[in-house]
Order: C-alpha cells, then structure tokens, then sequence
C-alpha cells in the first residue's frame, strides 16, 4: 500500500514534488505546534483559577476561555491534521497539484490571520462569550465588551471557516487527482467518488487501477463534509458581523443555535478523521503489513459522510420549546449520531486485527498509537452516552463534557498529532529524533497527567457540576484541586516536547543515556515534580485560605463568621449589584454602596422586583430572610 | 448523585474496563514468540462483518433500552399538572413565581428568557443535580418534575450567558 507510487511514474510538472509539500506541512505544522502552548497555558490557568490558585477576575477567565477553546481545539488540533493530511495523502501516492497547493497555502494563511485575531479580539478586547458564541450572547455582554469586539471576532473566526473550506478544495483536488488511478475522462464527479471508497462498494462503477488507499476515505469524506457544514456557519458569522454595524438587525435564537451546531459537529470530525488516516497508514506500517480491511469499512465510511451533516441537534437535546419541530427533531438524531459511530467502531476494528499477532513496532509513535487507540475507545464511548438524550439531561453541559472532550481531543487526537510528528519529521527535515527518551517521557507526562484530569473532570460532571463556571460551587472543590498536580504534569510533558523538538531541528542527536533507566528514571521524577509542584502549591495556598477572596470577590464573605443576611446577599444579590463589603461587583443593577439604601427600601425592592428598571425579580427573598438581607445591606452599604 | 448518573457511571465504567482490558491483550499478541502462529488475514476480514453486526445489535438495544422515555412528549403535551411554576431567566437572576411548593405533587415548569440562552438547572437540597432544561430566549419550554425532598432546592445556570454566570442561581421552598 505504501509502496505505491505515481501511475503514470517519472518526474511529472503538472504534481507537486515531494519536497515542496513536506516543507507546506512543516508550516502547518510548526504553526499548529506554537497555537498548542499557547492555548495549553491558557488552559493550565483556567483550572488553577478554579483550584484557587491563581485567581482570575471572572471577566477575564471568560475571555482566556474563549481564546483555550477555540485556540486549542481549532488552532493547534484542527491544524495540525489539516496540514499532516497533506503528507498522509504523499506518502500513499496522492501527490498536490499546483491549484490544490495554491488552496492548501490559502488555507494556512487565513487560519494564522484568523487565529491572531481570535487572539485579539477575546485576550485584549474582552470577547468572552465563550468559544461557541452562542447567539444573541456576542450582543449581551452586560459592558463585558463592546460590539466591535463581537464584529471583529465574528470577522476573524469566519477567516477560519473560510481556511477550512479552502482545505476542503485542496484535499479534494489532491484526492480526485493523477494518485488515484481513474481512467482516462473519469467525470470529476466519479473520481470524488472513488476517493470516497465507493470501488470497495461498487467495485465496476467506481474503478480505478489500483486498490484505493485506505487513508485516503476519511480526508475525501470530511473534505465533502465541511464544506456543507461550515456555510451555514459562515452565514450565521455574516450575520454577525451586520448585526455589530447595524443593530436592528438579527435573527431567531433557536435557528441560531441550529445554525452553530450544525457546524459544530462535523467540526468535531475534522479532528478526528484525518486523525483516522494517519492511523489507517501508521499502524500497518508499525505492525509490517496490509490494514486488515475489507468491504464493511467503507461501508461504515459511505454511511460516515451522509449521517455526519444529519447529526447536529444532538448537541441541543435539552432544546425542545413548544410549537418548534426541535423535539422531533432531536429524537431522529439519537439514531443518527448512534449510527455515526459506526466508522470510529470498525476503525477501531481494523487496527486492532492488523496489530493483532504483529511484529508490532513499540517505538515511541508506536506507543503514542496505541494509547490513542484506546482513548478513542473510552472517549468514544463516553460519547455514546452523550448521544443518549436520557443521559444528556443529567451530563449536559456538566464538567463531564469538558472531560469528555479532552478524552478524546487531547488523548486521542493529540496523542495521534505527535505520533505523527514523531514519525514524519525525520523525512520532512532530513534530521533524526534528537532522544527518543524524551519522547517517551513526553507521551507518559501526556498520559498520565492527561487522565489525571480528565477522569476527575468526567466524575465531577456526573455529580453535577457545571461546566464553564469561573469559580465552581465549593462542593466541588476537592476533585478540581486533585488535578492541579496532573495538569502541570502534562505543561511538564509539554515542555520536554518542546526541548526534544528544538534540539531536533537544531540537528543535534542524543546518543547517550537512551536506555530504558533513563527514559523510565526522567519520566518518574518529572511525574514526581509534578505531584510535588502542584501538591506543596495547593497546601501553600490552603494556608492563605482565609486571606484570599475564595470566589471572585463575591462570596469573600461566605466565612463562618457571615451573618445569614451577608451570605444570602452573596449568593442571590452579587451577580447584579456592587456591595463592597460583601465582596460584590456586578453591574446590572444599580451599585448599593452609592445609592445606601434604607432598611425599608431593600425591603421594598425585595418585594416589588426593584424600585427602577423592572430588571429585578419580584420576591427574591420574603420573610426572615429578607428581613436579614435588608438588615446586613441597610448597614453596610457605602462602607 | 443522580440515580441515572449512576446508571451511566456503571454501564460505563464495566464497559470502558472490557475495553482496555482486550487493547491491552490484542497488544500483548505483539510480543516475540507470539506472532508464529500468524493470524488468517481472510478469517480476521470476515470477523470484520461479524463485529459490524455486534455493533449495530448492541446499538439497537441501546436504542431500543433509552428512546421510549424521553421528556419531550409530556413535557410538550400541553396537559395542566397539579403544580406550575414560571421561571424566568435573565442575566444575572431568576425569576421563580410561586416561590414555595409542595413536595411529591408532579409540577410543570414553565421557563422562559428575556435577554440570552440559560440553562435551568435543578439542584435538591443535597446539591444533586436532578434535572435540566435550556431556556432559549422568546420561546417557552416546559420542564416537568416531582420534589421529592423538602427543603431549600436551587435552580443553577447551566448554560454560559456571560461574565457572572457563574453566579446565577435562584432557590426555591419545597414544603411537606
């Protein structure tokens, strides 16, 4: 499968050479690479501000938020396989033409402009609404940030979906190209069908004169994919950037979200079917032979690319207002998304006959294979049960589904990306590994201190806890503090990466210490470090406990000591009015250390829903509790 | 814990250790003197579809077990329940009228929003996350739910709506 070359043979002017495509992935790479610290560090501070470690101003942890979403899940993983699966499709015989070419450096530079101004726009404008933007949120900032922000985000993120589309044009005319063997004046139509494996169905109609490489099915099926799933994106963006210029414009809410999701699970695919390439050539060449695969995969495939655009509402079960077609609209998708496991479970098939009974080669992107394999089980099956709507109503939007995706996005599909880089590179720049010690210290930090936060995440989630919360309810606490050690065992795994990687293309190599000590002995007492930095930075903040607001400010007051009127104040008050003595700094209602209220007036206000505006509700508190709160304001306020 | 959460943590749990337990196998077959007896390439081929099968079959009962008891259909039957409430969500608050209900009568939530997308989440005295629904701003979208314990219980935010989201919650009195 590997061995197959060019048809037609010799050195050819209408195909790009080899040398000029490796140098393209290696931007693509290097680019995606620098987005993954980056975004890792951001990530790495939202969960220390969540242990209480190092605390973030609300306003800003939403913003950094935005930016580790989008940042990690788009500019590091998503770009990182955009550009390996240009190599993947070289090493299989299916060189770039100059118009897919021209596409495929298109697509680098929008994603790098588009990112930059992700950056922008969410670290130094504030944009916080989240990395799913959810409409009409962008234009409800509550003066978190202005709707330039929100016009220039939606700017700078439409620059990424118009990336995608044009690597969608780039892989399907690398695809359909002189690689795949059709018959002199095969129509262009037929030819997107042989790159979809349709030979293994129909093996007359889609013939070619070779046995379709297998990596080449999940590139052809997402290439068709995401350029129907992101238009409708784009059109939402559009929308958005109108509607920040002119304000009287806007759209339904529930379409909307329709709209975002309909993006937003293919999205998901982007990541990982390229990813399934790089294990459909990676793992038969580690086992030394053929991908053990016969018809039911594309079969699975076939179903792959029709049901990955049908699928979106699973991601809205939870939405189901009377008089919309969402509810049964959402009940067709449980079947749907169950059916769009399919390809991932005979995937996973295949690659497990073919390493089954293998001289299997257990090198450091060896390693790194295998542990994705079996992430993309446990996460996969994480998502059956996040496909279930009656277990949706309990996991939505809990810290389960952030543990969920970082199961599958950062230890399958990252660990695939540097298996990846692991065995490309030394082609790419004609450099040998530097350690291959390293390596492995890199993929067990990556391991162990990535299940060391992803597994609290996913227990967390099942006992409710909320997900993108800047500071988490207490009670949750004790399981976001265990994985403090483990996060930074995983920046610790991040940055033998990067020492690995420079000295790499510094051309240096390692030839001592590389045997199994020191691999075994560097990875423990990196682990060690991690359990010790993390640990002894937990007790040393615990003794601070009482010194530092424990929740943005607003609950400071939440001690033993706090009257019931001050702890009510902070619990139900503090997300809309300023009270400096409760440690309270919302904006929406009037700041109460300047207007001082009377005793009677808070009692009024709680009763009426607010003296003003009609923002307020009616009877948030009645009885001895109001009576409590209007105490503890009364006498504080302007203090 | 929710009872159904513990059903996931179960299910899960068995199914995630089968599953490491044969990658692990499969990887242990890779070792020097295991790979004599080489492995049938047509018989593994043919295996292919057996386990297309397996899978679909246990997706089917899956299906099957989890697509009759879905909240939409009584939720959306426009039947009046012995019980209703109006929550309404806005930015950073809710509205709960009546405050106060009683416990074990089986009570419809009507939700709305006036400003951005929440998220109704009902927590029980214990901080257990009971149920949730979303609540889309200008539509009306119905929840319905029986308290089974007395006490204080809190409807958090569940989904993101800005910069004090997190601080989003309302209570409700579930008397005896």
């Amino acid at each position: 499968m590997e061995a197959a070359a060019i048809p037609v043979g010799g050195a050819r002017d209408d195909v790009i050479d080899e040398a000029r495509t490796g140098r393209l992935v290696l931007w693509y790479v290097a680019a995606s690479t620098a987005f993954l610290f980056i975004a890792g560090l951001l990530g790495m501070l939202l969960r220390e501000s969540q242990a209480d470690l190092v605390r973030i101003k609300p306003s800003i942890f939403y913003a950094i938020m935005t930016a580790h979403g989008l940042g990690a899940f788009v500019a590091w993983a998503a770009f990182a396989v955009m550009g390996l699966g240009f190599w993947v499709l070289s090493e299989v015989g299916f060189p770039m033409r100059p118009l897919g070419f021209l596409f495929a450096r298109t697509a680098w530079w929008t994603m790098v402009i588009g990112v930059l101004g992700i950056v922008v726009t969410t670290l130094f404008m504030g944009f916080g609404a989240s990395w799913v933007f959810l409409y009409p949120l962008p234009f409800h900032s509550a003066g978190d940030w202005s709707d330039t922000a929100t016009g220039l985000f939606s700017f700078a993120t439409l620059l990424v979906g118009v990336s995608i589309i044009t690597w969608c044009l780039a892989i399907l005319d690398t695809v359909t190209g002189p690689g795949l063997g059709a018959p002199e004046g095969t129509s262009w139509l037929k030819r997107l069908g042989c790159s979809l494996g349709f030979g293994y169905i129909w093996p007359r109609r889609f013939a070619t004169e070779r046995k379709l490489p297998y990596p080449v099915i999940p590139l052809a099926v997402i290439g068709v994919d995401m350029i129907i799933a992101t238009l409708p994106l784009a059109a939402l963006l559009i929308e958005m950037i109108i509607q920040a210029l002119d304000p009287s414009v806007s759209i339904d809410p529930l379409l909307a979200k329709n709209l975002l999701w309909y993006f937003g699970h293919p999205v998901v695919y982007l990541l990982l079917f390229p990813a399934v390439s790089i294990f459909y050539l990676l793992v038969p060449r580690f086992a030394g032979k053929e991908l053990v695969a016969g018809r039911v995969v594309a079969f699975a495939w076939f179903l792959g690319v029709v049901v990955n655009v049908l699928v979106w509402a699973h991601h809205i079960y939870l939405d189901y207002p009377e008089g919309t077609i969402q509810a049964a609209l959402n009940t067709s998708m449980q079947p749907l998304t169950y059916a769009i496991t399919l390809p991932s479970a005979i995937s996973l098939y295949s690659l497990s006959a073919t390493i089954w009974r293998s001289n299997y080669q257990w090198t450091a992107a060896g390693k790194f294979l295998a542990v994705a394999m079996v992430s993309w089980l446990v996460a996969g099956l994480q998502g059956l049960i996040n496909a279930t709507i009656v277990f949706n109503g309990v996991i939505h939007n809990t810290m389960w589904v952030v543990g969920h995706f970082h199961n599958m996005a950062l230890l399958n599909i990252g660990l695939v990306i540097f298996a990846a880089i692991y065995a490309f590179l030394p082609k790419l720049t004609n450099r040998e590994w530097y350690s291959e010690s390293l390596s492995n210290a890199h993929l067990w930090l990556t391991v162990i201190g990535g299940y060391g936060m992803v597994i609290p995440m996913l227990i967390q989630g099942l006992e409710g806890a909320p997900r993108r919360y800047a500071v988490l309810p207490s009670q949750y606490d004790a399981t976001t503090q265990i994985t403090i050690p483990f996060v930074i065992m995983l920046a610790l795994g991040q940055i033998v990466f990067a020492w690995n990687l420079i000295e790499t293309l510094r051309g240096r190599v390692r030839k001592q210490h590389e045997g199994f000590g020191f691999a075994f002995g560097l990875t423990m007492v990196l682990i060690l470090s991690g359990l010790v930095l993390g640990g002894s930075a937990l007790a040393l903040n615990s003794k601070n406990a009482g010194r530092t607001p424990s929740a943005g400010g607003a609950n400071a007051a939440a001690g033993a000591n706090a009257s019931v009127g001050q702890s009510e104040f902070s619990q139900t008050c503090g997300s809309c009015h300023t009270l400096k003595a409760a440690g309270a700094s919302g904006t929406v209602g009037p700041n109460l250390d300047q207007v001082k209220p009377t005793y009677a007036k808070v009692m009024e206000a709680l009763a009426k829903g607010g003296l003003g505006s009609g923002t307020m509700p009616k009877n948030l508190y009645t009885g001895a509790e109001a009576e409590a709160v209007a105490k503890y304001v009364s006498e504080v306020a302007g203090r | 814990m929710n009872a159904t959460a513990e059903v996931i943590l179960i299910l899960y749990t068995v199914f995630t250790i089968i599953g490491v337990a044969l990658g692990l196998v499969i990887f242990r077959t890779t070792r020097v003197g295991f790979h004599i007896r080489v492995a049938d390439r047509e018989e593994l081929e043919k295996r292919e579809g057996y386990w297309g099968v397996t899978a679909v079959a246990m997706l089917v009962v899956l299906l099957l077990a989890t697509i009759f008891s879905l909240p939409y259909w009584t939720a959306n039957s426009g039947a009046n329940e012995p019980q209703t409430i109006q929550v309404t969500g806005r930015q950073f608050a809710w509205t709960i009228d009546p405050p106060v209900v009683r416990e074990n009568v089986t009570t419809k939530i009507v939700a709305t929003a006036t400003d951005v997308n929440h998220g109704l989440g009902l927590y029980d005295p214990n901080g257990v996350l009971i149920k949730q629904i979303q609540v889309v701003p200008g539509a009306t979208q119905n929840l319905i739910v029986t308290f089974h314990t007395p006490g204080i219980w809190k409807i958090r935010c569940l989904e993101f709506c800005g910069v004090n989201h997190h601080l989003m919650q309302g209570t409700l009195r579930v008397t005896r």
